[in-house]
């Protein structure tokens, strides 16, 4: 386990002090203020939350400035603001250009103050954040009442970090050690959601036989899924596709023979702010480039038997593209498609179909491949990736099958 | 019962509107008939899975990609001038923002810039990356930051239209034009480059009468590619109606978007080719002495192999006559990258180098966010 900044929807409780200290420093402060900072100095930090829970719980009448959290969330706050005795009865309002709240620098400072709504609450004035607060940083909550004689008065509010599992990245696809020299994209899964934004200077391709980094090898643009744990990689396709002009002025990404590491540095972090704490690496060699579409004529069908809940598996000839397996093919019988999952099988070279329910009739079953799967190059049976729209007729190879179920 | 007094949040008002749809000025022309912009609409939180691309439309709408619920929401921000256009530079505007989310500069990755053209008032779309939270912040003309109002928004969200199956992972631009909202992005893991068409009224929740558009182009002599729209701008041509696309790398292609049926597939022609190695980010047209230029600036992620100035991020105005250009695909005019200008119309922007995102404000100006050393500055800046 590591130490890491606490979630920001996290629930857990926390024993200690969640607001370290009132203070008025050089300013001066009211009588009020400073009374509950002597006693913090002096009493401990039992005494410290004495004195914090009576403002808290708005027992202190004339404590100018105090922060509670809504829900029992350190995350989620509100700052009251009141103008303190003496000066209420005079009927201002304390103004947001008096009260502010952002995050508080090493240096004691607020960097700048935070967005939120400002309302009237009785006698206070009252400041709620629009977003949650960081974990593992401390907030400053600013009360400029000089113009009135009354000084300035802060609040500290810490936002504790907690344990948080390491996240891991569980899976990079393809999982074969040899890549076609004109490969395009990786799948990297995750145990948890990753941090997403700016993240492409976790990644690199070292190649090992020129003991040096590849060049700006990846398109810079995040392709997430939904959940947040699967990311694609491309390689940039400008350089990995004949005759582009990136890959004419700067060479292909991959040089046929040599052996690379993809990898995936430690200090990318998950949502919740947990590091990866480990490189991550996948060595491959990369092999001829791969040209030729996928002709699912070439590949083997093992089919079930009738009146069983046998699989039906479809091996390729080849590897073919993890996430584009996973919808590789549809399977009809007796007119209706057949409702089942797709397992993929062991290095991407093909599909298991189980059916959820019941068996396979006596009928013919059709088997329709889904034109878009690829392989490792983004060759598919409709078109091979490198082709020009304009002057070749697009070569689509058969994609529907029919087979008679052998019977036990 | 509280109440408010003061806010630092610009509210969205509600207000509900019948105009006529006149996009972005002199490239897309106003409708005779006057139709609501939308419909349906909803008032209440607004939430963003992941936060993308924005721009801003006619009477105060902004529009706002959410890439992780793949849809557009349209939130009328009640900003309707008049204009007061930014009077300073803003300096560490990142930081300033971060602040306003109350994190460091470092945890917040801005998105996307847009400006409302009747006010001056600068938008800019926030991922705050500790907990995926999507924000819109403002800069009006005083250069004083603030957020858009997302708890009470008046606004509708619209899905893009997917067949079952399929996946949306990135959507690349949304843009008003000629009587509908287009947006640009890819599908599924073959990252299928598509355009959506979006007919107004948007209307919260309906996507039935929306259609999509699969693209291919011809962006590099010979050879397919399926890459995405990296940035677009709507375009008439003799009545006609056009997407005008930058790629990476960076051709710049037109797309008709006429008459086209769900599902259809409309093949893009390269009519100007402005080097490799760069990546477009945004795209506006501008009038000037009666010529028309499109301005885009780019990030050159070669930058330092092969530096084409001072910085990575860099501009170039090209002369939209081009556009109608008979040299086509491979014959299409080329930049010369060993020069500043040429050929003729197509010119290297000075005052974008730097510049990581711009959105014009009027004919004569721009507005630039720019790096500076590592940190940005907002300002605005004349058109040549």
């Amino acid at each position: 386990m590591m130490k890491v900044p606490w979630t920001l929807k996290s629930h857990r409780s926390h024993n200690w002090l969640p607001i370290l200290l009132l203070c008025c420093g050089q300013y001066g402060c009211s009588q009020e203020s400073t009374s509950v900072d002597a006693q913090a100095e002096t009493a401990g930090l039992s005494e410290q939350r004495k004195s914090v829970d009576k403002v808290e719980n708005g027992e202190d009448d004339d404590a100018p400035l105090s922060i509670t959290m809504i829900d029992g969330d350190h995350s989620d706050v509100e700052v009251h603001a009141k103008l303190p005795s003496g000066l209420k009865d005079s009927a201002m309002e304390v103004s947001p250009s008096l009260l502010k709240f952002g995050l508080m620098d090493e240096s004691g400072d607020m960097i700048g103050a935070m967005g939120g709504e400002y309302a009237a609450e009785g006698q206070s004035t009252v400041f709620t954040p629009a977003f949650s607060l960081a974990p593992g940083n401390t907030y400053l909550a600013v009360l400029d009442l000089e113009s009135f004689g009354s000084g300035v008065h802060k609040v500290e509010w810490n936002v504790p970090a907690i344990d948080m599992e390491q996240p891991k990245l569980t899976q990079i696809f393809p999982t074969g050690n040899e890549l076609p020299a004109n490969h395009l994209k990786f799948y990297l899964l995750f145990d948890q959601p990753m941090r997403q934004g700016d993240i492409f200077q976790f990644f690199s391709l070292w190649c090992i036989d020129k003991e040096e980094n590849v060049g700006r090898p990846f398109r810079h643009t995040e392709l997430w899924s939904e959940d947040g744990r699967q990311l694609t990689l491309w390689f940039h396709p400008g350089r990995q596709k004949s005759g582009v002009n990136l890959n004419v002025e700067l060479g292909a990404i991959l040089e046929e023979g040599l052996e690379y590491e993809l990898r995936v540095d430690s200090n990318w972090s998950s949502v919740d702010g947990g590091a990866l704490g480990e490189t991550y690496k996948k060595r491959f060699r990369a092999v001829a480039k791969d040209h030729t579409q996928p002709d699912p004529e070439d590949w083997h069908f093992e089919l079930p038997h009738s009146n069983s809940s046998d699989p039906l598996i479809m091996r390729a000839n080849e590897p073919l593209d993890y996430a584009l397996l996973k919808r590789g093919l549809t399977v009809k019988q007796d007119g209706s498609e057949v409702v089942g999952r797709i397992e993929i099988l062991a290095g991407e070279r093909g599909i298991r179909f189980q059916r959820d329910v019941d068996q396979w009739s006596e009928s013919a079953m059709e088997v329709r491949i889904n034109p878009l799967i690829e392989d490792l190059a983004g060759n598919s049976p409709s078109r091979p990736f490198e082709v020009d729209v304009n002057e070749v007729a697009e070569d689509t190879k058969k994609l529907i099958f029919s087979f008679e179920l052998p019977s036990r | 019962m509280k109440r408010l007094i003061g806010i630092c949040l610009l509210s969205a008002i509600a207000v509900v509107i019948s105009l006529t749809v006149a996009g972005d000025g002199e490239t897309v022309a106003a409708e005779k008939k006057a139709k609501p912009v939308l419909e349906n609409i909803q008032s209440g939180s607004v939430e963003f899975k992941r936060i993308g691309r924005m721009s801003f439309g006619p009477e105060g709408v902004l529009l706002v990609a959410d890439v992780g619920s793949a849809s557009v929401v349209a939130i009328q921000t009640g900003d309707s001038g008049p204009m007061k256009k930014l009077s300073k530079k803003v300096e560490d505007v990142d930081k300033k923002l971060a602040a306003l989310l109350g994190v460091t500069a470092e945890d917040v990755q801005l998105v996307d810039m847009s400006v409302n053209k009747k006010s001056g008032t600068i938008y800019m779309s926030l991922h705050r990356k500790s907990d995926g939270v999507g924000a819109i912040a403002t800069v009006n003309g005083n250069g004083e930051l603030a957020l858009l109002s997302l708890k009470k928004a008046s606004y509708v969200r619209v899905p893009l239209p997917v067949k079952e199956g399929t996946v949306i992972r990135n959507i690349t631009g949304v843009e008003f034009t000629n009587g509908r909202v287009l947006a640009a992005g890819q599908c599924n893991e073959e990252f299928a480059s598509k355009i959506y068409s979006l007919p107004l009224p948007l209307t919260h929740g309906k996507s039935a009468a929306i259609y999509s558009t699969e693209t291919y182009h011809v962006a590099h002599g010979r050879w397919e590619t399926r890459a995405p729209i990296q940035s677009f701008v709507p375009y008439v041509e003799d009545g006609k109606n056009f997407i005008v696309g930058s790629f990476s790398c960076t051709p710049i292609a037109k797309f008709p978007i006429d008459d086209i049926d769900s599902g259809a597939q409309i093949k893009g022609t390269s009519v100007v080719e402005l080097g490799s190695g760069n990546r477009p980010v945004d795209m506006f047209t501008y009038e000037k002495d009666g010529k028309q230029w499109l301005v885009t600036n780019t990030d050159r992620f070669h930058h330092s192999r092969r530096p084409l100035g001072p910085s990575q991020y860099w501009g170039v105005r090209v002369d939209m006559s081009y556009l109608g250009a008979k040299d086509i695909n491979e014959d299409a005019a080329r930049r010369d990258v060993s020069k500043q200008a040429g050929p003729d119309g197509i010119e290297v922007v000075e005052s974008l180098f730097f510049a990581k995102h711009v959105a014009k404000l009027s004919n004569k100006e721009m507005v630039v966010l720019r790096d500076d050393e590592g940190t940005l500055d907002l300002e605005i800046a004349p058109l040549p």
